[in-house]
């Protein structure tokens, strides 16, 4: 389990799965409503904020078709749209990435709305080497919370912390 | 079961200093409280978790010592980067027998919402399932909360049994650290001829070595999807489920994903 992502059968993409499997298991513990979101090139809305978490397992068990481009920003701005319109007291925006940034909105541009409406931005980058373009782009942020992970046991653990912290 | 112990020394001394300024009205009563202190001040969950990866001791015994429940000390043990000895790493496929379910199964069946597909399957598959008799509030109490967070459907309950051999003669007990709860399901496993159904690798190398036949949830969930009682996408959603908890999986779940 403490292998590197690169010596790990599944992909980053499936590491990423499992956490969030695990995240929604621990929020539902805690009655949250949960959004979702998955970008590559583009940032789709796959899910708005609801608490029927069974439907997460559903949307999980399915094959994602992955892209070669990655629009960080274009996916803050349409996780804050989940927001829009609801009477949340906390507003959190959990993002896992590989930490690339090659398309769409600018990344410090994207955050500057929810960064100003006090929503907390944690961002887990998927990465070995420990540093990347998303995560020197936004390291200036206070209200923007970044973990470097390296292996399965790190990204499981830094999702727990956020969670924790709800 | 009253402890004594004896003070002298500096110690008696100033502990009696105490009772004379008044602080306390005698010795003992300043010696529990000292007690009480320290246990307070102590990190049960960090002691629990150095424990579990320094000894051979199951995460029941583990959570129990850490005054946690089950998933708040597994979330304690990622939190800290240790990985919970759940799941399997290697497949068991030959399940023929009734099951008996241990603390942690019903645990991780309850969490996940898997419980009403499991019994449903194996009932098809005509494997009876059981609880210890002793377990029975327990069981019903964890159910009861399932169902309340609507992770299950109905309130189907299995059969309960009891162990009318009380000389039950415990070998190879040191060689693990368990709960009297997990000795008893293993040896009522043993006694009825049944196999014993735990996500914890621990006790099913103990259980083993003991003579008793003990698989995990992911046999069992493999099996019947072998068997075609589960399907394909149902196996994805079981997957992820017993991601959340999270078990470790076998290879074999890795395939079955890979072939969708």
């Amino acid at each position: 389990m403490n292998k590197s992502f690169q010596e790990l059968i599944p992909s980053k993409l499936d590491v990423a799965k499992e956490a969030l499997a695990a995240a929604v298991s621990r929020l539902a513990r805690k009655g949250a409503y949960i959004g979702l979101v998955f970008f590559a090139g583009r940032a789709f809305p796959v899910l708005n904020l609801t608490n029927n978490y069974n439907i997460f397992y559903t949307i999980l068990s399915r094959r994602i078709r992955t892209f070669e481009a990655s629009a960080p920003g274009d996916a803050i701005i349409e996780a804050s749209k989940l927001f829009w319109g609801t009477r949340c007291k906390e507003r959190k925006i959990i993002m896992i990435t590989d930490g690339d940034y090659n398309e769409g909105v600018p990344p410090e541009a994207a955050v500057l709305y929810p960064i100003n409406n006090k929503y907390n931005i944690y961002l887990i980058i998927l990465n070995i080497k420990g540093h990347d373009k998303i995560g020197e782009l936004l390291n200036k942020y206070n209200n923007i919370k970044i973990y470097y992970t390296k292996s399965r046991n790190e990204v499981l653990s830094a999702i727990l912390s956020i969670i924790g912290e709800t | 079961m009253v402890v004594s112990v004896e003070i002298s020394g500096i110690l008696e001394e100033k502990l009696r200093r105490l009772v004379d300024l008044g602080l306390y009205a005698s010795v003992a009563e300043a010696v529990r409280d000292g007690v009480r202190k320290l246990l307070s001040e102590l990190d049960f969950a960090r002691i629990a978790a150095d424990l579990y990866t320094r000894k051979n001791m199951t995460l029941a015994y583990a959570c129990e010592l850490s005054g946690l429940s089950c998933q708040e000390f597994i979330d304690y043990l990622i939190l800290n980067r240790i990985q919970p000895l759940i799941g399997s790493y290697k497949l068991e496929e030959s399940i023929d027998n009734n099951i008996v379910l241990d603390i942690l199964s019903m645990i991780v069946l309850f969490d996940t919402g898997l419980y009403d597909i499991f019994v449903d399957k194996l009932n098809n598959f005509g494997i009876k399932i059981f609880i210890l008799d002793n377990l029975k509030d327990r069981f019903r109490m964890i159910m009861a909360y399932a169902y309340r967070r609507g992770l299950i459907r109905n309130m189907n309950e299995p059969d309960f049994i009891h162990i009318h051999n009380k000389n039950i003669k415990i070998k190879n007990i040191r060689k693990i650290i368990l709960l009297d709860e997990e000795a008893s399901i293993a040896y009522a496993a043993k006694e009825c001829g049944c196999s014993l159904v735990t996500p914890d690798i621990r006790l099913r190398d103990w259980s083993r070595q003991i003579g008793i036949q003990s698989y995990c949830l992911t046999d069992i969930f493999y099996k019947l999807y072998k068997n075609n009682l589960i399907t394909t996408s149902e196996m994805y959603n079981i997957f992820y489920k017993l991601k959340t908890i999270p078990l470790i999986l076998p290879p074999e779940y890795d395939t079955i994903l890979g072939q969708g």
